[in-house]
């Protein structure tokens, strides 16, 4: 082997020394959160997305993977989490988010964009997920957003609801909004009051939910401007 | 889970049959004393596999461990981090000892392998108790079964020559020696009235409460470790005194069959009423769940680790996806022994939640009972009361965020 290729296999092999992760550490649960800059920047868009400031955590994770919106979802890692937040920083700003690079939303049409993003990316997580209650939640939570998967989304957040595995208050005030009345052309009067009934009932119980959930974030249980 | 828990209760039953039964040649504690039946045959070779198995090197070492990888470390992560060799700022480092104190360390297995009673071994991997007061960490509560343990404890502790026990007639000179030598500046001996060190020196944190040793060592072979500890097992960390060889069988004689008062188990901890004032997520999780669970509970992709043995599986346990480190998580429950997800606060037959009656669970087993769910957390003191009220509470007010 020549002098140059013993050079390329040297400067390829302290290039891989230099991406290498670093060395995972013991008992290190939690420890990360407080040394890595990014990690903390994420925890802190999860909090603001969790606590009714959307707009706040989008800010954060655009500022720390300003390439997001060219990201693919990997296989576990704090890139993942950036996506699943902003993902609900759309769904839970209506998808009215507007924010640079990548998530403009001055047009319909790029928040009809970004809502498709949002739902893809939160559906990627949740089946790759496999059984994980908060993947599902949040999914649903997006896809509630579009009328044509309402059923979908309330199928789900009533699955999960009934095993007390909804995860965030901002399901059971998605679930509440899935159980507003709706007109039903064609069906019967006793039948319509009837579901109106079960229905209110129902809502109360997740508007219930959602204001205990919520804490002091009560406006997570306001109905939506839209 | 259902099988998990009829096993456990079949045991449980088991083991307080056996308390009854047994009449122990002297009086010791009844968490010591062994079930009356255990498997007849073992079965050393498959104690072999249970060491890794059980990944008894998360915190022991011994000859018969392999070194596990860094993200098992348990107690070498906490001797890091108390000797400020951890890569963190010197800050948090001064945050985190006081936490990882409580399991600064943990006894080396070729001790087993010297002297303890294979007997004792095993019904002490069934229904672990506290051993030495000086150390917060008791052995975790394992999910073994008793052909198990019986295995486990054939691997770690072979069958040896027999060996002939000191006299009973020198226990007085054995209780003047054990005065002599210092043995209760490290050593609690409850129940005699010796050994009662306030403030034992750093380096005895693993001392034993030698009220237990008569159940656990093979009586013939505690004279020489008494002796030259680290002639015998060079990795114990009982440090050498000097003594002639008939001191140190008078002392093993002392030891073994000194008078015992009885000691009653440790009483019920008060269950205090849910508080009226509002008890929100930050709280709880900075008081409880960050401070303990997530240890063992936690998301693998933000933390360093291996997610712990809650979440990703180990100490033979499957894992069970349960991260207990955010509020989302910890409403997302956890994988039951059929792969279905379950709710932490799912109610139990008398109302409790699962999540608090794991808590509950666990002082039960510092009583001494078996209960069919396993309490937590595992190895660790019961949370105070005051925190487990702080825990109910938060359920009983909707969980608030």
């Amino acid at each position: 082997m020549g002098t140059t290729r013993w050079m390329l296999v040297l400067g390829l092999g302290l290039v891989g020394v230099g991406l290498a992760p670093h060395e995972v550490q013991a008992c290190g649960n939690g420890v990360e959160e407080r040394l890595n800059e990014i990690v903390t920047n994420l925890a802190k868009a999860e909090r603001d997305v969790n606590q009714g400031r959307p707009l706040q955590a989008g800010r954060t994770v655009l500022a720390t993977y300003p390439n997001l919106r060219e990201l693919k979802p990997a296989r576990n890692g704090p890139s993942d989490r950036a996506m699943r937040t902003m993902a609900l920083a759309i769904v839970r700003t209506e998808a009215k988010l507007d924010l640079k690079p990548g998530f403009s939303g001055a047009t319909q049409e790029q928040r009809a964009g970004n809502l498709v993003w949002a739902q893809r990316m939160l559906r990627a997580f949740s089946q790759r997920s496999g059984r994980d209650a908060a993947a599902e939640t949040a999914y649903a939570e997006a896809i509630a957003l579009s009328p044509a998967r309402r059923a979908e989304a309330m199928r789900i957040l009533t699955r999960l609801s009934r095993a007390d595995l909804l995860t965030s208050p901002q399901g059971y005030a998605t679930l509440s909004r899935l159980y507003e009345p709706v007109e039903e052309p064609g069906t019967p009067a006793f039948l319509h009051a009837a579901r109106m009934t079960l229905n209110l009932g129902r809502q109360r119980l997740a508007d219930d939910r959602c204001r205990r959930m919520a804490g002091e974030a009560q406006t997570i249980c306001m109905p939506l401007e839209s | 889970m259902r099988l998990a828990a009829l096993r456990y209760l079949v045991l449980a039953l088991l083991l307080a049959c056996g308390d009854r039964k047994a009449s122990p040649p002297l009086p010791a504690s009844s968490a010591s004393t062994p079930p009356a039946s255990l498997p007849a045959v073992a079965h050393p070779e498959r104690g072999a596999a249970w060491l890794a198995k059980y990944e008894c090197a998360r915190c022991h070492t011994g000859e018969r461990l392999e070194p596990p990888p860094a993200a098992k470390r348990c107690v070498g992560c906490h001797a890091d981090i108390l000797a400020g060799r951890f890569d963190a700022p010197p800050s948090m480092l001064t945050e985190w000892r006081p936490r990882v104190a409580r399991l600064p360390a943990a006894p080396s297995l070729d001790v087993a392998g010297f002297m303890l009673r294979r007997d004792w071994l095993a019904s002490y991997l069934l229904k672990p108790h506290d051993l030495r007061p000086h150390l917060d960490a008791t052995m975790p509560r394992f999910g073994l079964t008793p052909q198990d343990a019986v295995d486990l404890a054939a691997q770690l502790a072979p069958t040896r020559a027999p060996t002939e026990a000191p006299s009973r007639d020198l226990v007085p000179e054995g209780r003047r020696l054990f005065a002599a030598k210092g043995c209760g500046s490290c050593h609690a001996f409850t129940g005699t009235g010796d050994g009662t060190p306030s403030e034992p020196p750093s380096g005895a944190v693993l001392a034993p409460d030698l009220r237990h040793t008569r159940d656990r060592v093979v009586a013939g072979r505690l004279s020489s470790f008494i002796r030259s500890p680290r002639s015998v097992v060079p990795s114990a960390t009982m440090p050498r005194i000097e003594m002639t060889d008939d001191e140190s069988e008078a002392l093993a004689a002392f030891i073994l069959f000194a008078s015992l008062a009885p000691v009653p188990p440790p009483s019920a901890p008060p269950r205090l009423p849910v508080l009226s004032r509002r008890v929100g997520w930050p709280e709880v999780r900075d008081r409880v769940f960050r401070k303990v669970c997530w240890h063992c509970h936690a998301q693998p992709d933000f933390a360093r680790g291996d997610g712990g043995p809650g979440m990703s599986g180990g100490f033979g346990y499957p894992g069970r996806k349960l991260d207990l480190s955010t509020y989302e998580a910890i409403q997302s429950g956890y994988l039951d022994d059929d792969g279905e997800l379950v709710s932490l606060f799912t109610p139990s037959e008398d109302g409790t939640p699962r999540l608090l009656q794991a808590l509950l669970n666990r002082q039960l087993e510092v009583q001494g009972e078996l209960p069919a769910m396993r309490g937590m957390p595992l190895g660790f003191p019961p949370l105070p009361p005051e925190d487990i009220q702080l825990v109910e509470t938060w359920i009983a007010q909707g969980r608030p965020r």
